[in-house]
């Protein structure tokens, strides 16, 4: 009852849904631009909420998220480019039913699946959260410290090719976030007498920095290699893949098959997604990969099935909320965008966690309403901004990076009126263009950030408790459960990547490759 | 040339976490009677051992394993340069002022980026930052240097 009472309050209010329908319109811009995504526009566009209610700020936030992952298929299924790795699972299928002129059918598929997902990932999220929350309250710190070292691994462990940078990246930003006074003491850590340091680095400059600068320094050297590209539109390449046609749209009929395969999608893809770790990628290619297995035809699929643009996206789209869940209930983000979302709602003034659902009921309900109608808002306004966002297609990229990069300084100089929050994007950019060059995963890095400080407050309450007795994070049955989850989890990463390398291997020459330890 | 590279990163995480865990200069809070574990330095010291090991076995790894396999991508002279722009546009915005600042970070963007046109160097690289700063100046009261 509550419940609608709040729905209505957020919804009588228009500027909220007015903000949900401009996040979903910058979205679909950020997300159909191949190289930006939808953290990427999340993070730009977050200093500028500032002046916005928490409601109406999230509300933008939610929007832009959904836009973005929807459109993120558009330049996969069109030009064969995925605007963000997700989408690469549509673009096998969607860019062959483009090829045979059936686009608009391929797009109708796409945004079909993506509300569809969407809201079924919402439904998860609402269902899910609260509960867990109230689990997790009861945690004390040594429990919350294990669940920290367990999500931290798996984040570490899953988010590049190999373990051991994984969790040397996590440990490289928890050292980080150790830079500035300590909590207890007061005392200067890592600062060298910098004393711009000693209040810590700014979350926003080092999201910034390490999504959106080395994001774009890649995109220049990539322009660079193949300057064709930019200017490789649909239209240019001569095609016509969106245009009317007798038989081109998507039926109601196929709308109606399409059914059991974005329902099945979707749950697999919120399932996922309420993992830390795996992420969307994941979500889109198992769903992929369980549709192309349960299929009639296994052949069909990668030249031009709609169930193979379908299944991805209704599994990418649902991850896109429930891969809050842990985020929300236990205050661990368990993908990049849930750390730039963490950032959001903590440059707000909330505390993201279990803590959240006490302290500020009205917020949480709002934001889990605002997340529904972003899904529901996705379908007109993604057919409508669908065919406008392929023009962006067209925009060359040496006009569009300078601005977008003038964009990102001054959201971050907006947002703290520092010159050094300047400086230290600049370098965090630098350092996250260094880190994807050598493979460090760039994601387990901010993630183990924002974790940072409530982890270290976390094992030093535990230790305050304990008199210093390290024994007290093997007492709890939960924290031994994490622990040992800990071990299981990375045991089973490497296994499992040792296992398809040898497969791979075994094909090729019959010899392992132990590269995934 | 990825078990070089992989070895220069392990070297390079080994020297960072052993030359911090030497160095660091905290103050010894556990001597004034509080426990050890909860001294300043105590957390960056195990973040800091735990990163040293994490370099030890990368290392390892490079000799141990057949094949090696690894993510390291080449590093284009564009990209590094570019990197190397943008930390002396941060730097020169104190002086300079945001917006002149700007304006030269836009035109070399453009210029690395294959951009000849003079028309579209002078209008993009003058349009955008002056109209987002003028932009972030009004709706967001923001008093740029």
């Amino acid at each position: 009852m509550e419940f609608v009472e709040i729905g209505w309050q957020v919804l009588a209010d228009p500027h909220n849904v007015l903000m949900v329908a401009v996040g979903l319109l910058l979205g679909i811009v950020f997300g159909a631009l191949p190289g930006l995504n939808a953290i990427v526009g999340v993070a730009l566009v977050l200093p500028f909420t500032f002046s916005l209610s928490p409601v109406a700020a999230l509300s933008l936030l939610i929007g832009l998220y959904k836009g973005g992952v929807y459109a993120g298929s558009l330049p996969a299924i069109l030009l064969n480019i995925p605007g963000a790795p997700e989408a690469a699972a549509t673009s096998l299928d969607g860019n062959a039913l483009v090829r045979r002129g059936l686009g608009a059918k391929a797009i109708g598929a796409s945004l079909f699946a993506s509300v569809s997902g969407c809201l079924v990932g919402d439904l998860f999220l609402i269902a899910v959260a609260a509960p867990l929350a109230s689990v997790a309250l009861r945690f004390g710190p040594a429990e919350f410290f294990a669940l920290f070292v367990f999500s931290l691994s798996i984040v570490g462990a899953v988010s590049g090719r190999s373990l051991t940078k994984g969790i040397a990246a996590a440990l490289l930003g928890l050292i980080v976030a150790t830079i500035g006074m300590d909590q207890i003491t007061g005392t200067a850590r890592f600062t060298f007498g910098v004393f711009d340091l000693s209040g810590g680095i700014s979350l926003l400059s080092l999201i910034m920095g390490v999504f959106a600068i080395s994001e774009i320094l890649i995109q220049i050297e990539e322009s660079r290699k193949t300057p064709a590209a930019e200017t490789a539109s649909p239209a240019a390449a001569g095609a016509s893949p969106t245009a009317p046609g007798p038989g081109k749209h998507l039926t109601f009929r196929e709308i109606g098959s399409l059914l059991p395969t974005v329902l099945r999608s979707s749950a697999l893809g919120a399932f996922i997604g309420a993992i830390p770790g795996p992420g969307a990628t994941t979500s889109a290619f198992a769903s992929y990969a369980l549709e192309r297995q349960l299929s009639d035809t296994p052949d069909s699929f990668g030249k031009g099935n709609i169930k193979g643009v379908a299944a991805p996206d209704a599994g990418n789209n649902a991850t896109c909320s429930s891969t809050l869940i842990p985020l929300f209930t236990l205050g661990i983000p368990g993908a990049p965008i849930a750390a730039v979302f963490g950032g959001a709602l903590m440059i707000h003034g909330i505390t993201p966690g279990p803590s959240m659902f006490n302290s500020d009921p009205t917020l949480v309900t709002a934001l889990m309403i605002m997340f529904v109608v972003a899904s529901l808002f996705l379908l007109p306004v993604g057919l409508t901004a669908s065919r406008f966002s392929l023009k962006l297609l067209a925009l060359p990229r040496s006009i569009l990076y300078p601005a977008v990069l003038v964009l990102s300084y001054t959201g971050v100089y907006a947002n703290s009126s520092s010159t050094f929050d300047l400086i230290a994007m600049s370098v965090f950019g630098l350092l996250g263009y260094a880190m994807r060059k050598v493979g460090l995963p760039a994601s387990a890095f901010v993630v183990a950030f924002v974790l940072g400080a409530p982890m270290e407050s976390a094992f030093k309450r535990a230790m305050l408790i304990s008199q210093g007795d390290p024994a007290v994070f093997v007492a709890s049955p939960i924290s031994v459960l994490f622990l040992v989850l800990t071990v299981l989890a990375c045991a089973a990463v490497v296994w499992q990547r040792r296992r398809s390398a040898a497969s791979v291997e075994g094909r090729n020459s019959g010899k392992p490759d132990d590269a995934a330890m | 040339m990825d078990k070089i590279v992989d070895r220069c990163l392990a070297g390079f995480l080994l020297l960072f976490a052993l030359g911090n865990l030497i160095g660091l200069p905290y103050q010894e809070w556990a001597q004034r009677g509080g426990p050890k574990v909860l001294a300043p330095e105590f957390f960056p010291e195990l973040l800091l051992s735990a990163l040293a090991v994490a370099a030890l076995i990368l290392c390892v790894l490079t000799f141990a394993l057949r094949p090696y396999d690894t993510d390291f991508e080449a590093p284009r002279w564009s990209g590094l340069l570019l990197g190397l722009a943008l930390v002396l546009f941060a730097l020169a915005v104190p002086t300079f002022g945001f917006v002149p600042s700007a304006i030269v970070l836009c035109l070399a963007v453009m210029l690395a980026m294959g951009e000849r046109r003079l028309i579209v160097l002078a209008s993009v690289a003058i349009l955008a930052p002056v109209s987002v700063t003028w932009i972030a100046g009004r709706v967001l009261h923001v008093v740029f240097p």
